[in-house]
């Protein structure tokens, strides 16, 4: 008995010296700000199913996913086919749905029903496509560390704590459309008494949806007529350690995957600071759409 | 009776090989060693992660390991930079100076001086509500300091003289190594006499690792500074025979030494003094510059909603 008891003290001394590695890293190691999704929708397996009966109802469940770092308000799905096959009661929803925080690091997610009915169709099976659509407005900020060197020339002693570098963005910011390049430069003004730091930034739709101005977000899925100003319309705003920068176009127009705006600092930073790092904010306001498709075979009934 | 004799052998080889105490030396020689004034974070101060809305304290520890001022009024400033003040928004405790009791060592303090100096902010922030905001904190040190090297010198009226006598000391050049207690070092004096005229030509080197600077130049020291001023010595030479030679450069705020590559040269000829025989004397030099040497570290200021 005494064996068992001095057995067992010696194996919870030996549980209890035994270091257990805990998780790694803080809560503030997450970057939210991490990722090229906005709002990702897809279809619950075999919903809608892959056949389906004329003349009966079925369930089409859509899961939506905030995968993004900004929250979607009165976001919209919509559901897409032809009236010659299906019909339903409700065709879209509605919905807010809050992206990623250091709180929910997943984002929320909702699941949409829609009940559809197929038609009668004439003759044999058929393949018809049902497509769901989201069209909610999004916003991509991106902040980044740069560097402000007054000494343009190089020219000055001092040890500096960083240099001007172009930066290279990659993996996005927690939204479909992204910040993917900034080439600095420090140009002198004309009293040569300031430096006027000047940010080329490139931006880039990485996901391929469509974009159009964010008030026009739900235009996208509305039979809505669409306006050629609206369409590929990005609102940008910059600041430089909280100061407003002047850019050469108020907004851009992303026909192509990607496209660039200049933005300078115009009231300049005296030349008499030492080189120093600071942030660089980026806001990126649109409206974003995506749709996803399946194919539904629909049966004669017998 | 063989052993006896080899064990007693042993025990002196052993006695021999044993150092006695000894007593140091009061007069040790301070103006010794390449260093001037050092500086070192205190621990965690600042810390490599600080959250928004904390106090930021960086603290610096100063030492002057160097031999200047013995006596007197220590000038040097502190200043700070790296960040962007919309994130971190302080001053120094006390203001940015130096202590001025901030001595070298000396007879009276053998390690000299020290001093701690803060820099606090008292509500760090992370621009735009952003995640986190990277700095890399620098510290850099001005001050105003002295080489003073005297080392001695032959002072022959005739070292050419076809026929030789015995001389106390000959005329020769000779190498200073090791420092004089200050980050600029006289490293070699090369001597020459000419009729009436003995020629010294006085090495001087950058040895601390930082930037040497005009003297005139301290106010504008650190940020202000640009290659105008920089990596130039004020050098005095002076004899018991004559305190006023002619140098090139003149070794002035004007006229200084110029340091390439971190040396340079002063070429002084000094009268000759009317002596008939070889005698050693002290070669004056006291070499005057600012020197500015930076610490830095990597800060991150965390911002969790």
């Amino acid at each position: 008995m005494r064996k068992i008891v001095l057995l067992m003290v010696l194996i919870l001394i030996i549980i209890g010296c035994t270091t257990k590695k805990g998780p790694t890293g803080t809560i503030s190691d997450l970057n939210i700000h991490k990722g090229t999704d906005g709002l990702v929708i897809s279809f619950i397996k075999n919903s809608p199913p892959e056949e389906v009966f004329e003349e009966e109802e079925f369930p089409v469940y859509v899961l939506v996913e905030n995968k993004g770092a900004y929250d979607v308000l009165n976001g919209y799905i919509t559901l897409g086919f032809q009236q010659d096959y299906f019909e339903a009661a409700t065709k879209s929803r509605n919905f807010n749905l809050e992206g990623k925080s250091l709180a929910n690091p997943i984002g929320e997610q909702k699941i949409f029903r829609f009940l559809v009915n197929a038609k009668k169709i004439i003759g044999e099976s058929r393949t018809v496509p049902i497509a769901v659509s989201s069209c909610y407005s999004y916003k991509t900020t991106a902040i980044e560390s740069v560097c402000i060197d007054t000494d343009v020339y190089d020219v000055k002693a001092v040890e500096r704590a960083c240099s001007v570098s172009d930066v290279s963005i990659k993996g996005g910011q927690g939204g479909p459309v992204a910040v993917t390049k900034i080439e600095s430069k420090m140009l002198t003004n004309e009293e040569e008494s300031r430096i006027i730091p000047q940010y080329t930034i490139e931006i880039e739709n990485v996901r391929g949806g469509n974009i159009i101005r964010t008030e026009r977000a739900q235009d996208l899925c509305s039979a809505t007529a669409l306006s050629r100003d609206d369409l590929y319309v990005v609102g940008i705003n910059v600041e430089l350690s909280e100061q407003r920068l002047h850019c050469n176009k108020d907004s851009l127009k992303l026909m192509e995957e990607k496209d660039k705006i200049i933005c300078r600092l115009e009231s300049g930073i005296e030349k008499d600071k030492a080189a120093y790092t600071t942030l660089l904010k980026i806001e990126l306001d649109y409206g974003y759409s995506e749709t996803i498709i399946k194919n539904i075979i629909i049966n004669e009934k017998i | 009776m063989n052993k006896a004799i080899f064990i007693i052998l042993i025990l002196i080889l052993i006695s021999g090989c044993i150092g006695g105490v000894k007593e140091k030396d009061i007069e040790e020689d301070f103006h010794k060693g390449t260093q001037g004034v050092t500086m070192n974070f205190v621990r965690n101060a600042p810390p490599s992660k600080i959250y928004e809305g904390d106090y930021l304290a960086v603290s610096v520890e100063l030492f002057n390991k160097g031999a200047y001022p013995d006596v007197g009024t220590f000038q040097g400033k502190l200043e700070i930079s790296g960040f962007d003040i919309a994130a971190i928004n302080g001053r120094w405790e006390g203001g940015n100076a130096m202590p001025a009791d901030l001595n070298g060592k000396s007879v009276y303090n053998p390690i000299g001086g020290y001093g701690v100096m803060t820099y606090e902010a008292s509500n760090v922030n992370v621009p735009f509500d952003a995640d986190s905001y990277p700095a890399d904190i620098i510290v850099h040190s001005c001050y105003s300091y002295k080489t003073i090297a005297s080392p001695l010198v032959c002072i022959d009226p005739d070292p050419y003289e076809a026929v030789s006598e015995a001389k106390v000391c000959n005329v020769g050049n000779q190498m200073l190594s090791g420092g004089q207690g200050a980050p600029v070092a006289v490293t070699k004096i090369e001597q020459e006499v000419g009729a009436d005229t003995i020629y010294f030509r006085i090495y001087i080197k950058n040895v601390g690792g930082g930037s040497v600077i005009n003297p005139s130049a301290y106010d504008v020291c650190p940020f202000n500074l640009d290659f105008e001023h920089l990596n130039q010595v004020v050098v005095n030479a002076d004899t018991s025979f004559d305190s006023g030679p002619r140098c090139t450069p003149a070794g002035t705020t004007s006229d200084p030494v110029h340091l390439i590559n971190g040396e340079g040269l002063i070429f002084c000829s000094f009268r000759k003094p009317s002596v008939q025989s070889a005698y050693l004397t002290p070669l004056n030099i006291q070499l005057s510059y600012v020197y500015s040497s930076s610490i830095s570290k990597h800060v991150d200021i965390i911002n969790i909603r």
